[in-house]
């Protein structure tokens, strides 16, 4: 309990980053319906509201199991990461090398790549690379794409853990 | 002196591990985008998505809004469930064999249940087979047309809907089940063989499909909800009941 109420502003950091990152992970393949449906005179706030936070039920329609495991982990993984380094730069007074936040990104990005594998080439993959090199690109994937999810976790838990370590690790300095 | 000192501003650790992380992940990431494009564009020896891929790089660099406008017109050649003449319209662009698309015909056959009867929406169905994906959806899609070419537009959704309930998606549908939904359905089934065999529907669904890459799909199930003042919204994949509910009573209010 004392750690919780100690870090309990980067508690709340994490779990903020990892729900803004988990929604945008779900709504980026319907960014455009958004963007339209906001820009839409004609209907209300409440209602433009009600249809975003439905969209958001598509991760149990849109997404099969695997695809929507890793993008829960990754957005739960990125959170973890930004706090970690909130920490590290607070509290260690630790400046971040350029690698630590790059590695992250990539692994961030990955997740992103990785939205919606599942709904048939609707990924972000696809739009990126045109709808005949992205969805034959899947073909020659055994997991049709999603192995790019699993990478991202794999990445970012990789970033996870190099930044616990630093954290854990007496203020030394090494012999090279 | 083998010791070295940092300043507190400089990283303190420089860990060779941690060092190689980024490269690595740098080098992981573009061997898998070069290699989705290098086998994208090579591997790929079906004529249609090959012919359809100069004008998805086009519409790709078209507004995404705009690119909705390209959608053919509702025309009475559709096939649709519910009133014709509804305010609101969705168009479906959908491949038989993607399980999504199994998913939100489901969720379609809901929206129908509730708004069909009143004739406040209706539920047009065009196709979007995924040859490299699936490569039996385009034979499949063109079934439907023969079951519609002879028994008419409840036909052609009878058999949508037998289909759709038995297939387990991904290409695992057996081409001998598509007699069998004939038949299943009650239509002539060595009439129906002779069009399958014969690829009469093979243009038109070929068509649509070059429409809906056309209005911006790039994936299935691709839908445009079409709002009674004509404005287009793009549904991209198997959105949620309440998604879809949400829009149809903004849409209804709205007009």
């Amino acid at each position: 309990m004392t750690f919780v109420r100690r870090n309990i502003g980067y508690i709340i950091l994490a779990l903020a980053v990892s729900a803004l990152m988990l929604a945008v992970a779900i709504l980026l393949p319907n960014s455009t319906l958004l963007t339209l449906l906001w820009a839409s005179e004609g209907v209300s706030v409440l209602g433009k509201l009600s249809v975003t936070l439905s969209l958001l039920g598509s991760l149990v329609t849109n997404f099969s199991l695997l695809s929507a495991l890793t993008t829960v982990t990754i957005s739960i993984l990125v959170g973890i990461n930004i706090a970690l380094m909130f920490y590290l730069y607070r509290r260690q007074k630790y400046f971040l090398t350029r690698g630590s936040v790059a590695t992250t990104s990539v692994g961030a990005l990955f997740g992103m790549f990785s939205v919606g594998c599942a709904a048939c080439g609707s990924i972000i993959l696809t739009s990126f690379l045109g709808v005949v090199g992205g969805i034959g690109a899947l073909t020659y994937l055994p997991l049709r794409g999603q192995e790019i999810g699993i990478l991202g976790v794999l990445i970012l838990g990789y970033t996870t853990f190099l930044l616990v370590r630093t954290i854990t690790k007496p203020l030394t300095c090494d012999i090279l | 002196m083998n010791e070295t000192t940092q300043e507190p501003s400089q990283p303190i650790v420089k860990n060779q591990k941690q060092a190689l992380g980024i490269p690595l992940a740098i080098v992981i990431a573009g061997g898998l985008i070069a290699g989705a494009v290098f086998f994208g564009l090579k591997g790929n020896p079906t004529p249609s998505p090959t012919a359809v891929a100069p004008q998805a790089q086009q519409v790709a660099e078209q507004d995404a809004g705009k690119a909705l406008e390209n959608m053919k017109p509702v025309a009475s050649d559709d096939h649709i469930r519910g009133n014709p003449d509804a305010p609101i319209k969705i168009v479906e662009y959908s491949d038989t064999e993607c399980p999504f698309c199994k998913r939100f015909h489901e969720t379609m056959k809901q929206v129908i249940d509730e708004y069909g009867d009143t004739g406040k929406v209706a539920w047009v169905y065009r196709h979007f087979p995924l040859d490299q994906l699936h490569p039996k959806a385009r034979k499949e899609a063109e079934a439907l047309e023969c079951a519609g070419a002879q028994g008419g537009n409840d036909t052609f959704w009878k058999y949508a809907d037998r289909l759709y309930e038995i297939t387990q998606s991904n290409d695992r549908l057996d081409p001998a089940e598509l007699p069998k939904i004939a038949q299943y359905i009650g239509i002539d089934v060595s009439k129906f063989n002779e069009c399958l065999s014969s690829g009469t529907y093979a243009e038109h669904v070929a068509n649509d499909l070059e429409n809906a890459v056309a209005t911006g799909g790039r994936g299935t199930p691709w839908s445009i909800f079409v709002a009674p003042d004509g404005t287009k919204f793009p549904i991209n994949g198997a959105q949620p009941y309440e998604a879809v509910k949400q829009l149809i009573e903004n849409a209804l209010k709205s007009s």
